[in-house]
């Protein structure tokens, strides 16, 4: 059998193979033609910074860019963006693909992987000037952006975690906002029989999301509770602990009590808060902003009070302008990057200002929380003096090499010991030996 | 007998209509009622009028009434909800594309799958359809890798290609099967009539398999459509954003109004409807031509 | 010269040249080469990649990778999430991918008789498929909310129910819904495929078999089933590949809540590698959710017969 001899006269193979290289020269032609433009263009976007943000507010930012741009002619500025949800691993991504980037949004939480991983520089190194901020800044904030005692950026937003309730509700059933978590579990039964509310408090419940831990975290600073001592050893497998007892309340409040609900991401916590149905909850600070929005059923009903608990202390946390170390190699971008960083969170603060007064983000530059211009726009929806009481008994949550991780491997465990399908005990231990495991693993 | 049997029939097709269809028509009266109607408890559904805020909003950037009450505020609205057209569009690029590719290339390589032998087929065949065995997010990185060096990231045509890589397998095995379902004496009275191997692919057996060529070019056009995760990666900005991924971004943003996110959702519908619509008649006709032809 | 004695044996040689395919013709490159080389440039180098990571300790933040061997699967294989993670995967898929399938078988049969409103409903029945799953998921969560659910609120009018049930909140519940949800997403395609082959059945068979008197339950059984067996094959793998790889649709309705009930393995390959910065065990999990997709394949195709791969 040869396969090499075609059968004459039936089908014209000889005939198609010449047909074939002249159609693959074709493609190879055209595919030649597609990239050409493509590759050139890309060498062109190259003098641009490249701005890599969440989706918060596009429009804003652009703004802001727009008005940096015509300040500073001779800075371009290209803004790209990713969802919440994804913006941590879309840019894992980007760094492990060493796709250009030089400023970013960073978090507290992924400061410390991302540092060690070499893929974002110390300002501090290359722009000593920067310290002149730290004495301007809240001490949570200052915290969460230093590694190793250098400084890694200027403060985009700060903001707190707090415990928001519904201020109508619960002046209605004449219930004094809850000081104690004791306090917020006789306020959910109350408010389950006399208001016939079904699950009194609502809980942003996803274990996808990191801020399901920091939620929690809050909570444990409001007994005056940590998760790790000075060492950053873990103490909560411990049943004397006040993270233990706190997740233990939270499984009681679900599963003995059930008065808590779930919804899975702020934005539903909004909705549902906004039906009348729930009368607590604990969220992001800036989200009783949104629930407070004239547009919402039921805007204005809404405050916030002090955390719950001995201490009343809070999880504070900051988000920030952040330069990468590939930035920081080419001379001429770094210094234009430098610019960029100082005038977006530093400078008069301007920035951060607009933020506080148009979205009602929070912010860590001190010198606003005494800013005429915030302290109307904010009286809308919050009582500012609550506010600067919580943020002055706030702290910043444990920031180590390996928590972003841990926080994944921990959080649906959390799930699980919230929803009574596991015992706290056995999840608190199981955390805790991962945590070892990572610290062994990362410091060894 | 025969009446049970009708109202029978009717009555499935009704359970089925619904069924299929509820979601969206609840995205046609989200997007029109008020949120705080739409969201009540107890239910108030219909005790405000409906209004077409929403989309006069996405489609030419008014700002709805209600954002402009209190004055304080003002600026818990997001544009994003106005990149729907946009993104909507090059969704609609590059899902035709691919629906192009896997009809063109997918049925001639289906084509070679059912009826040429030649050495090496089922090692090709198998590692072509087998390559779907791993799972996407596996593959995320490497894939990245690849068009970054290549220089394509944050273009249509990269998208393009990665998702006919998603798509071509299953083109091509569901293709050869039909193909080969074609009783092969109607090719043979082709070539006795002198035609090339090519000849009978276009002349005979395509027009044989409209209704198979339908259901691929369909299959390629709403998974390229709705795919996300490629989409994300790939893209960056405007450019190459697709629905999927606007979509994403809009359903987690705290500013967007539950209605105005209902009402980007019925927008991105219609360009799928309209396939459908325009596409089934082909389909029809094919079964009517496929009939007749055995 | 040809007489036509000789035509006709030219012809007969012909044809008998086209169906004695025993030689093999060479490779036929043009009708394959896009395909093959889309295929084998982006497939290659990620398979070959992702062994290459399940075999190395690949943790972002620290700068070796050793050679493991075959740590990483081990580690994937007794973590406390694989266990559960791969139950509700299996059983997400094994209930989803038949149930679609027959659905769709059904309703694929109902498009093709005569009634009237058939023009409407054909489109209408392609529509869940135009969304992205995402999306998708959000309708649904938006009917089967527990707080402000659609459902819930038309079951409370109607006075169905007292108090809203909460379909999401409850284990059994969450995995009953975001079945529902997926199995809505995955019946277009499935329709369209077999209403495709029903279309190549000739109709001659049922003719012929209405004449021995075969009611309509017989000739579904006996002869709709068995003619477009490969097809309804196709359709089961590629639902049983769909169930266990995708998780768009019940992550936006329930992110993998409450607890663990309807976690799914998928979701964790992405956060192995992205989230817990681990590409070691990331790729590992993917390659044994490939192994798991092969057996389940095969394990198919063993078990029905059928002639859809291709044998030489």
């Amino acid at each position: 059998m040869d396969e090499k001899r075609d059968v004459p006269g039936v089908f014209k193979e000889r005939m198609s193979r010449r047909t074939f290289m002249k159609r693959a020269a074709a493609g190879a032609a055209g595919a030649a033609v597609l990239l050409g433009p493509g590759v050139n263009l890309l060498a062109k976007k190259k003098d641009a910074l490249e701005f890599v943000v969440w989706n918060y507010s596009l429009e804003t930012i652009q703004d802001n860019i727009s008005k940096f741009e015509a300040e500073h002619p001779g800075i371009k500025v290209n803004l790209t963006d990713y969802t919440w949800p994804t913006y941590h691993d879309t840019l894992v991504l980007r760094f492990k693909g060493k796709t250009t980037t030089d400023i970013i949004y960073n978090g507290e939480d992924w400061l410390p992987e991302w540092a060690a991983a070499g893929w974002v520089a110390p300002l501090e190194d290359y722009f000593p000037e920067v310290k002149k901020y730290k004495a301007k800044t809240a001490n949570y904030a200052l915290a969460d952006m230093t590694y190793k005692g250098k400084l890694y950026g200027l403060s985009y937003y700060a903001d707190l975690i707090t415990f928001q309730f519904n201020e109508k509700i619960l002046n209605k059933y004449r219930i004094d906002p809850p000081t104690s978590w004791d306090e917020v579990l006789e306020a959910c039964l109350k408010l389950k029989k006399d208001a016939r509310l079904a699950k009194p408090f609502m809980y942003e419940y996803n274990q996808t999301l990191p801020n399901f831990l920091q939620a929690f975290m809050s909570q444990v600073y409001g007994r005056g509770g940590d998760f790790f001592d000075a060492n950053q050893n873990p103490v909560f497998a411990s049943s004397s602990s006040e993270a233990f007892k706190h997740m233990q309340f939270l499984q009681d409040l679900n599963v003995k009590h059930k008065v808590l609900g779930y919804s899975d991401h702020e934005s539903k916590v909004n909705i549902a808060m906004n039906t009348g149905q729930h009368a607590m909850t604990v969220m992001y600070n800036y989200m009783l902003a949104a629930m407070n929005s004239p547009t919402s059923a039921l805007s204005g009903q809404f405050n916030m009070t002090l955390m719950p608990g001995k201490a009343h202390g809070c999880l504070g946390f900051a988000k920030f302008y952040c330069m990468t170390s590939q930035c920081a190699k080419d001379k001429v971008r770094r210094q234009k990057a430098w610019s960029f960083i100082e005038a977006f969170g530093g400078g008069d603060y301007r920035i951060a200002k607009r933020w506080a007064v148009e979205k009602g983000l929070g912010f860590a530059a001190l010198p606003l929380m005494d800013d005429p211009d915030v302290k109307k726009a904010w009286s809308t929806w919050i009582d500012m003096n609550k506010f600067k009481e919580q943020a002055k008994l706030a702290r910043n949550g444990t920031q180590t090499e390996w928590m972003g991780m841990w926080s994944e491997f921990f959080r649906p465990l959390m799930a699980k010991a919230i929803n009574g399908d596991a015992s706290v005990a056995e999840v608190m231990e199981q955390g805790a030996a991962k945590w070892s495991d990572y610290k062994q693993l990362l410091t060894g | 007998m025969k009446v049970a049997k009708k109202v029978l029939i009717h009555f499935l097709a009704l359970v089925v209509f619904f069924f299929c269809i509820s979601p969206l028509l609840l995205t046609l009266i989200g997007g029109i009622l008020p949120d705080a109607a739409l969201l009540s408890y107890p239910p108030r559904w219909f005790s405000m009028k409906p209004t077409l805020a929403y989309y006069k909003y996405i489609f030419l950037g008014i700002v709805p009434q209600a954002y402009e009450e209190r004055g304080a505020m003002r600026g818990m609205i997001t544009q994003e909800a106005r990149q729907i057209p946009n993104s909507m569009l090059n969704s609609a690029i590059i899902a035709i594309s691919v629906m192009g590719v896997n009809i063109v290339c997918g049925s001639m390589a289906a084509y070679a799958f059912a009826r040429v032998r030649f050495r090496g087929k089922s090692a090709t065949f198998l590692g072509i359809v087998m390559c779907r065995l791993l799972p996407a997010s596996a593959m995320v990185v490497p894939i990245y890798l690849v068009v970054q060096v290549m220089g394509l990231l944050d273009t249509k045509f990269a998208i393009i290609m990665i998702h006919s890589l998603l798509t071509l397998p299953f083109t091509v095995l569901i293709l050869s099967v039909f193909f080969r379902r074609i009783p092969i004496e109607i090719e043979e009275a082709a070539t006795v009539d002198g035609a090339s191997r090519m000849q009978v692919f276009t002349r005979v057996v395509l027009p044989l398999s409209t209704a198979s060529m339908v259901a691929t070019g369909l299959f390629a056009f709403m998974l390229s459509y709705s795919e996300f995760l490629y989409s994300l990666i790939l893209s960056g900005t405007d450019k190459t954003r697709t629905l999927s991924v606007a979509m994403a971004a809009l359903s987690t943003n705290t500013d967007v109004a539950w209605g105005m996110l209902m009402a980007g959702v019925f927008i991105t519908l219609i360009p799928s409807l309209i396939l459908a619509i325009v596409v089934w008649k082909f389909v029809v006709e094919g079964i009517i031509l496929g009939a007749l032809k055995y | 010269m040809r007489t036509g004695s000789s035509v006709c044996a030219h012809s007969c040689m012909k044809v008998g040249m086209y169906m004695q395919e025993l030689r093999y013709s060479r490779y036929p490159i043009e009708w394959l080469f896009p395909v093959v080389i889309l295929v084998f440039m982006f497939t290659a180098f990620p398979v070959g990649f992702a062994i290459w990571n399940s075999l190395h300790q690949i943790i972002l933040v620290l700068p070796t990778t050793p050679f493991v061997g075959l740590k990483n699967y081990k580690d994937v294989l007794i973590s406390p999430y694989f266990k559960e993670a791969l139950l509700n995967t299996l059983l997400f898929t094994v209930t989803t991918a038949p149930a679609t399938v027959i659905i769709s078988l059904g309703i694929a049969r109902l498009l093709l008789t005569k009634f009237f409103g058939r023009a409407i409903l054909r489109p209408v029945v392609l529509l869940p498929w135009a969304m992205p799953g995402s999306v998708a998921g959000i309708l649904w969560l938006w009917i089967f909310h527990g707080q402000w659910g659609l459902l819930n609120g038309f079951l409370l009018k109607f006075g169905i129910i007292d108090n809203y049930i909460p379909w999401l909140m409850d284990s059994r519940l969450a995995k009953l819904t975001v079945s529902i949800a997926h199995i809505w997403t995955m019946v277009p395609f499935a329709t369209i495929l077999i209403m495709a082959a029903l279309t190549t059945i000739s109709k001659e068979i049922y003719d012929a078999a209405e004449v021995d008197g075969a009611g309509a339950f017989r000739r579904l059984v006996f002869i709709t089933i068995p003619q477009i067996k490969g097809m309804l094959i196709i359709a089961l793998i590629y639902e049983c590949i769909m169930g266990l790889t995708t998780y768009d649709t019940v992550y936006s309705m329930t992110a993998g809540g409450p607890g663990g009930a309807t976690t799914l393995l998928s979701y964790f390959i992405w956060a192995e590698a992205f989230k817990l910065l681990n590409f070691g065990t990331g790729a590992a999990l993917g390659v044994i959710m490939a192994i798991i997709t092969f057996a389940l394949i095969m394990a198919i195709l063993k078990a029905i017969p059928s002639d859809i791969m291709v044998k030489e």
